[in-house]
């Protein structure tokens, strides 16, 4: 599948910026067709991405299976680097000077050691996010972040309308940020309001800070901008997800739309 | 003979390179100011602004100091250090680019950066307009002085016009000028064009993330649901009738907001999270003119940004960033910003190694009279002076 639509992709001839691989300058293809082949991954659709350098081509595949995620930079007259994400597990497969197949692990940077590799039992992690999702049933994710004004003062706005929609709705917090720095946020956000009622204090009570280190949600672009919605419906995550916030008609819209698209109508 | 050119060109290498900014600079937040997290974090505030010459930021703050904005100075010494300065405005507060002659709260007054700097959080507004609503963007059309200039300001309004869909982008052009004792006015306030109902087919009628270009005449946005294409960040210009948008330039990658160079660099950047074993610190730099994108890095410090980029005029890179100062493995993490020259970049120098003739787009190197004279640009502006 995955093999599938990169190969779709590449021979696209989509037009620029980021020159469309050509595999047919890439060293070890037969081997790359051949491993990506036996691994029989999953991938709902590939996306071009960010890469290390003006010279690479870098691609990122969705996959349905949560936790499960594939990155693969390919680089003219280099043999192909494909990174499997499993949970926070990343190994990199890459292929030697005679083609053969070299596996290790590889490390999250620094910056994101703290955040995947060190996480307490309270953090809401990919398991939440399995669980939420395979209930079945329509649901949101709100990812805010304290360093985003408009992400903290739309929250309990959310939270009213997800619920008048018929939508579960779980926040869950940028893992950058502290327990206090949240703390302080939620805060504001309560003083914001003349009237704050029992939802406002309910947001912004300890137990509701779901710090997420779900590296699903991450590689779905989650510290780009905040806020972000994710919509589920069906057991499966919509491939899109909801930039910034907007008014209800707009929201509802936005989110109908992607509850829709996964119930197949 | 062969003496004299090796003695020559070591000289001239030597004279470019004491010529050259730094590669990268570090303004270290230190000081009884800094925020500090429970966690032990700098609080760095994300949502960043960065002045024409380099000299400051506009921050939005974080936590407790949510919806607070600060005025952050560059001081570059032997020491560089960053002096703080608060300021009336809220929330995502924006400069009016390209200029910078004013600084904007989220209503619609207009500050004068002097009196930020002065009074702090008692300046006085010069005046309100311009577009009101969420994620404004604004800047300084080309051709305005003091005296008169026109400021064109982009956003979702509050209220939407039914007929113009939801998420649909507005701007609006206001006129304005300061008189011989540096009072601003405004003397037209425009009207608001509801925008890219010519691109409902294809890009739909749902955009995210807009920011708009230093002389205002383009901007970027990613369209939430497109039709038969990925969701992914574009650039549009704006079209004479300041309603219908022309697509100019589509990044094909998901990233936060975009930053436009000065014009005549005719490049862009973007902050986005990486892929997986990625090298680069989370800004990248996209030349359109060689269609590439490079990334920045200075792997010696392992600098990780945590705030939106900007441009200087001048073409240097100013983010917030973590990083860490090493001495043997005793690692020290440090949090301020870093002013980076991307010529410098190894990205760049491999690119012009490898393609000589498009590598001719890029200089050596900003030199610090590219920096005196984006300096000295400003400095006028913000005189204020007919």
């Amino acid at each position: 599948m995955l093999l599938g639509i990169l190969f779709a992709l590449t021979t696209a001839g989509a037009s620029e910026p980021q020159s469309v691989a050509d595999l047919s300058a890439m060293k070890c293809q037969k081997e790359f067709q051949a491993f990506v082949k036996s691994k029989s991954w999953d991938s709902e659709k590939i996306r071009p991405h960010v890469a290390d350098s003006y010279k690479q081509t870098a691609y990122r595949s969705l996959s349905q299976n949560i936790g499960q995620w594939i990155d693969i930079k390919l680089e003219d007259k280099k043999s192909p680097d494909i990174f499997h994400l499993n949970d926070s597990v990343i190994t990199h497969y890459s292929f030697n000077s005679t083609c053969s197949l070299v596996t290790k692990n590889e490390e999250w940077p620094w910056h994101l050691q703290k955040i995947f590799t060190v996480k307490t039992s309270e953090d809401w992690s990919n398991d939440d996010l399995r669980k939420s999702v395979a209930a079945g049933k329509k649901g949101m994710i709100y990812y805010w972040s304290p360093r985003f004004s408009y992400s903290v003062f739309d929250l309990p706005r959310m939270a009213r309308l997800a619920k008048k929609w018929g939508y579960e709705f779980t926040a869950v917090v940028d893992p950058r940020a502290s327990q206090l720095e949240v703390q302080g946020a939620l805060e504001v956000m309560l003083k914001k309001n003349s009237k704050p009622d029992k939802l406002n204090r309910a947001l912004a009570s300890k137990s509701y800070f779901n710090r997420n280190v779900s590296t699903d949600l991450y590689m779905r672009s989650g510290l780009n901008h905040f806020p972000v919605t994710y919509i589920y419906n069906k057991q499966k995550i919509h491939p899109r997800w909801i930039v910034g916030i907007m008014n209800d008609k707009g929201a509802q819209n936005m989110a109908d739309t992607f509850a829709n698209e996964l119930a197949g109508k | 003979m062969k003496k004299l050119i090796t003695f020559l060109s070591f000289l001239s290498l030597n004279v470019q390179a004491a010529n050259c900014v730094p590669a990268h600079e570090y303004f270290p937040f230190e000081g009884p100011w800094v925020s500090k997290n429970d966690n032990g974090d700098v609080v760095l505030g994300m949502y960043s602004r960065v002045s024409p010459d380099g000299k400051y930021v506009l921050r939005s703050f974080s936590g407790k100091g949510l919806s607070q904005v600060t005025l952050m100075e560059l001081v570059k010494g032997e020491k560089n250090k960053v002096i703080p300065y608060q300021t009336p405005m809220s929330n995502e507060a924006f400069p009016v680019q390209g200029s910078w002659r004013y600084l904007v709260d989220v209503g619609g007054d207009h500050y004068k950066l002097s009196d930020i700097i002065k009074y702090q959080k008692k300046a006085k507004r010069q005046f309100k307009g311009g577009i009101s609503g969420f994620y404004t963007v604004a800047a300084e059309l080309t051709g305005g002085t003091a005296g008169r200039h026109k400021i064109r300001s982009l956003s979702w309004p509050s209220g939407n016009s039914d007929n113009q869909g939801v998420g649909v982008l507005s701007n609006r052009v206001i006129t304005a000028g300061l008189d011989n004792s540096g009072e601003a006015s405004m003397s037209d306030k425009g009207s608001t064009n509801y925008m890219c109902k010519n691109l409902r087919s294809t890009d739909g009628d749902v955009m995210s993330l807009p920011m708009i270009s230093m002389d205002g005449s383009e901007f970027a946005s990613m369209p939430q649901n497109p039709k038969n294409s990925e969701p992914s960040m574009r650039i549009y210009k704006f079209g004479e009738d300041d309603k219908s948008c022309l697509k100019t330039l589509d990044l094909r990658v998901m990233a936060a907001k975009i930053i436009f160079s000065r014009p005549e660099l005719n490049a862009v950047l973007f902050y986005a999270s990486g892929a997986m074993g990625n090298k680069g610190n989370g800004v990248y730099f996209y030349d359109r003119d060689v269609k590439k994108s490079f990334s920045l890095d200075d792997p010696e410090r392992k600098v990780q940004a945590d705030s939106y980029p900007g441009f200087t005029s001048d073409g240097r890179i100013v983010y917030g960033a973590f990083w860490q100062t090493c001495t043997g493995s005793d690692c020290k993490e440090q949090a301020g910003y870093v002013v980076s020259d991307p010529y410098q970049s190894q990205d760049i120098i491999d690119f012009k190694t490898a393609n000589v003739l498009a590598g001719k787009k890029f200089k050596e190197c900003v030199t610090d009279e590219d920096v005196k004279l984006s300096l000295e640009a400003q400095a006028s502006v913000w005189s204020y002076q007919k």
